[in-house]
């Protein structure tokens, strides 16, 4: 058993960092990631972690110097949030077509305009499709975990990808919560040191990235796909791994009080832990409620999905970015699609909520699942409900 | 590119590499990206093997001995080490040697002073030129002209030119590593400082410009079997 | 040293690292510096290439014209990913996780990723002091998309966005000072180079490679496809663009400014102009305004000498 400490999820990240043994940090402040930055900074500058802390001029070379830095063989960290993100995504695409197992930490924050600080999802979405392993933490001691866990997985000759650990802004990575901090010994048994395959080295030359034309394009990406869908052996064994080791087992989609329940309601990120707070609510007044969260996004669990859907009777998801007139949020369009071709489908209600942090208390939850139960009664309503509008 | 060619394996500082067959070790450090110093070395040219800085440890079939990396053919399963404190007391007397031999050079106290070699406790010769060859075999095998032996005067090594043959063509000025040999160049007239050779310009007969000394020209047209008008015009002008 | 290139260049190493087999126009003046640049750099490198001509021309899958590892990511962050390989190697290298010894890590782009796109990358990288050198390949236009302008173009060029329209006769900005920018960084090294002079811009690669900390080299390439002028003037193109003093080879080392090819008479610009179908259409007045700026700016470069000359 490691150490107990309290710790806020931003310094958790920064613990799991150091404890990988990076080589390489490369980081733009923006608000709320900052505390990871500081700290990690204060580790390098204090001798506590040997690696090259790159104070980068912007997002964008943040991730081009990871991609640079990666590329050598050296193990890199960077983390961002919401214009941050965007401003990076070109580069995001890149290293994960160029199979370059960089670890990014995003502490999720809404996009601009109006400008908000605040959390929500909008910014990882608007990089869904960039090619990464994605995987969403509901508290700090499930950010110190995945970080390590990125590693190991990512950096795995069968998966040679990069990962992004995703935290909520504020409500994860500025709240001080109980944490076990793993003995070194036991993450180095779990992580060893990268060995990488390819890499640019003037011994053996080799050119990264070069020009594909459309003879060869299709089978890239077709490769690209298949890599992170095959992916995903190596992120269950890891799981199991780290469980036996730390007694904290991870699973791509966490089932609560599901046995018998009608209605699910469906999470992801940090509002799962008061979803469970409602679903208990619930569960006292009798009412048949369960909760699925969804933790790994890319790739996505539809075997998992569709085992735990199975028999609910109706979905409520529970959304946190929009999609501007389009299906409705992104992970109720994403269940929508994982069922559409099953013989029996539960119908999927969606509410867009906690846009910019605000509050997703549990009676909303219940309101949602009432709400919810009357839409069906009467018939399906629209697509989506964007949720707790004031008018 | 590698292809066709017989690779061997070997150790440099306890690193895996590979290189061509019958390739010369110093060259092969150097492209490893270890650095060793070294004067008298030119890939262009045979090796000399006169400044003695570029000695390294070798270990072959469990022996173990001290080489110049210039004149050493690499083979398979070598163990090359760059460092030792053999290795730098006998640099450090190498340094001490070509201080000696040039005590007038500014460049090579320079270079010594950066290995951290200050002084020297050998008799002092009042030149610049180390020695070190590397012009005579650059006249020799690469411009033809011969206008440079080596010789021993009272027991001593000198460069001693040929004013006659020498072409003016300034290879020796860009080759020496301690920059003795200098050039004086005006519009009318070159000038090889070291060697006491001036030869006039030519002048183009389209621009007017002056572009080689004309004794270079001369030389050129006889080795290559050109017109005689060929080199009468000057590069930029032949277009 | 450009005198001396008779017979001293039978001693440039005969070895390519940029090799044969590439997709470059004919009388292309951007390959043959990065063919120099190779020669001068040997073996031990790591090149970061930005989205541009040289990327496009040498590297079309399966096929590849390096022999040194090389590595391109985007358009605007050759600088960026030169600084991630230089901190990698130094990380990997302190950590004892791979040898110790000397690689040098180059950055390559085009004017358009460096002047215009990757200036901020750059910028970033020069002020951190990463040992790398950096290596601006200048053909004064967007050439790799079709010739359209950018912040390098020179005033009164002709491109597919500046065009010689009747209103506006081409490109109505004059050219970026990118050296100057650079060596406003305070770097150790800057340089401007040109193929045209091989020996100088070897030198000078070698001599930004090996100096500590970033250096930084904005070398001139000709391009006949883009500059409409014949592909076998590429090289007196270059020549005519230092003699006409419109591109002066010069290097900032510490500071201090040194014009490595000095020209003390200046050619009249005319004689660069008339051999380009971008400059065709320039009257005498533009010819004559150009002529002024170009002797007021190398008087400028030849007081920068004097006043940053060594006591």
């Amino acid at each position: 058993m490691g150490k107990r400490v309290g710790m806020e999820g931003s310094f958790a990240a920064s613990e799991a960092v150091k404890m990988a043994n990076v080589d390489v940090i490369a980081a733009y402040p923006i608000t709320p990631q900052t505390h990871i930055v500081e700290r990690l900074s204060e580790f390098v500058n204090n001798g506590e972690l040997d690696a090259e802390f790159v104070p980068v001029e912007s997002e964008h070379s943040a991730m081009s110097v990871c991609a640079g830095s990666a590329a050598v063989g050296a193990r890199s960290f960077t983390c961002t949030s919401s214009q941050g993100l965007i401003l990076m995504s070109e580069i995001v695409y890149c290293t994960a077509a160029m199979r370059l197992p960089i670890v990014m930490v995003i502490v999720n924050r809404s996009l601009s305009n109006p400008i908000s600080i605040w959390n929500d999802h909008t910014d990882v979405m608007s990089i869904r499709d960039c090619g990464w392993i994605q995987y969403f933490a509901e508290n700090g001691q499930d950010v110190l975990d995945h970080v390590l866990i990125s590693y190991r997985v990512g950096e795995d000759r069968d998966v040679m990808l990069p990962v992004i650990v995703n935290m909520d802004g504020f409500s994860i990575s500025h709240v001080i919560e109980p944490l076990e901090l793993l003995d070194q010994e036991t993450v180095d048994k779990f992580l060893p040191p990268y060995k990488p395959g390819v890499v640019l080295d003037p011994t053996h030359p080799v050119t990264m990235g070069a020009i594909v034309l459309p003879t060869c394009y299709t089978e890239a990406k077709k490769a690209q796909d298949e890599a992170v869908k095959a992916s995903m052996p190596t992120i269950l064994k890891a799981w199991q791994e780290f469980g036996d080791l730390s007694g904290r087992y991870y699973h791509p989609i966490e089932e609560y009080r599901t046995d018998g329940a009608d209605v699910l309601l469906v999470t992801m990120g940090g509002i799962g832990e008061t979803a469970m707070w409602a679903v208990d609510q619930m569960r006292e007044k009798g009412r048949p409620v369960g909760l699925l969260k969804i933790r790994l996004w890319r790739p996505f669990p539809f075997e998992a999905f569709r085992k735990a859907a199975e028999k609910a009777k109706m979905l409520v998801v529970v959304d946190r970015a929009v999609s501007y007139g389009g299906p409705g949020g992104p992970v109720a369009s994403e269940l929508k699609s994982a069922l559409y071709n099953e013989p029996k489908r539960p119908p999927v209600v969606n509410f867009i909520a906690g846009l910019a942090s605000r509050d997703i208390a549990p009676f909303d939850f219940i309101a949602m699942v009432d709400r919810a139960e009357g839409t069906i009664k009467k018939g399906m309503g629209p697509l989506y409900e964007i949720y707790g509008v004031r008018e | 590119m590698m292809s066709g060619k017989e690779i061997v394996r070997f150790k440099i500082d306890g690193m895996e590499v590979e290189a061509e067959k019958g390739r010369l070790l110093l060259p092969s450090i150097l492209d490893f990206g270890f650095e060793i110093p070294h004067l008298c070395y030119h890939e262009a040219v045979s090796p000399g093997g006169t400044c003695g800085l570029c000695v390294v440890e070798l270990t072959k079939d469990g022996r173990k001995r001290t080489a110049m990396s210039c004149k050493y053919t690499i083979d398979d399963g070598l163990e090359v080490v760059t460092d030792t404190e053999k290795i730098r007391r006998v640099r450090h007397r190498a340094w001490e040697v070509l201080l000696a031999r040039a005590s007038r050079s500014e460049v090579l106290r320079r270079m010594a002073r950066e290995a951290g070699v200050e002084k020297t406790s050998l008799e002092m010769r009042d030149d610049e030129c180390i020695l070190c060859g590397l012009c005579e075999r650059l006249c020799r095998e690469i411009v033809g002209a011969n206008a440079l032996t080596i010789t021993r005067k009272n027991g001593r090594r000198e460069v001693v030119p040929d004013p006659e043959s020498c072409i003016a063509c300034g290879a020796c000025v860009y080759v020496c590593p301690v920059d003795c040999i200098r050039m004086v160049e005006t519009e009318e007239e070159r000038t090889i400082v070291r060697w006491g050779r001036t030869l006039k310009m030519k002048k183009c007969t389209a621009c007017g410009r002056s572009f080689a000394p004309w004794y270079q020209l001369e030389y050129i047209k006889e080795r290559a079997k050109l017109p005689k008008d060929f080199l009468d015009i000057c590069p930029d002008c032949r277009g | 040293m450009e005198k001396l290139n008779v017979y001293a260049a039978k001693l440039v190493p005969k070895n390519e690292n940029f090799t044969q087999g590439h997709r470059a126009c004919q009388g292309c003046a951007e390959v043959l510096a990065l063919r120099h640049i190779g020669k001068a750099l040997g073996k031990n490198v790591i090149i970061a290439s930005a989205t541009g001509c040289m990327e496009v021309v040498s590297s079309p899958f399966p096929f590849t014209s390096w022999d040194v590892p090389w590595i391109h990511v985007a358009f605007e962050n050759a600088a960026a990913v030169a600084s991630g390989a230089e901190s990698g190697l130094k990380a990997l290298m302190r950590k004892g996780k791979i040898s110790p010894r000397k690689i040098f890590v180059l950055a390559l782009a085009g004017d358009g990723g460096t002047n215009d796109i990757g200036l901020q990358a750059l910028s970033g990288a020069l002020e951190r002091g990463h040992d790398f050198l950096y290596i601006c390949t200048d053909n004064e236009a967007y050439m790799n998309t079709g010739i359209q302008r950018s912040s390098a173009t020179p005033w009164g060029a002709s491109t597919t966005t500046s065009p010689a329209g009747k209103v506006i006769p081409g490109q109505a900005t004059w050219k970026k000072n990118m050296a100057a920018i650079a060596a406003a960084h305070d770097i150790p090294y800057v340089a401007t180079a040109c193929p045209s002079y091989p020996f100088d811009l070897m030198e000078k690669v070698k001599r930004g490679a090996r100096i500590p900390g970033p250096a930084y080299i904005h070398v001139l390439a000709v391009c006949p496809t883009g500059w409409r002028s014949p592909p076998d003037l590429s090289i007196r193109l270059g020549r005519l663009a230092v003699e006409t003093g419109i591109f002066p080879l010069y290097e900032v080392v510490d500071g201090k400014y040194k014009i490595t090819v000095d020209v003390p008479e200046l050619r009249p610009v005319e004689d660069y102009f008339r051999l380009q179908g971008r400059f065709r259409h320039l009257t005498k007045d533009m010819i004559d305004q150009i002529q002024r700026r170009v002797r007021k700016e190398y008087d400028r470069l030849r007081k920068r000498v004097e006043m940053t000359m060594e006591d």
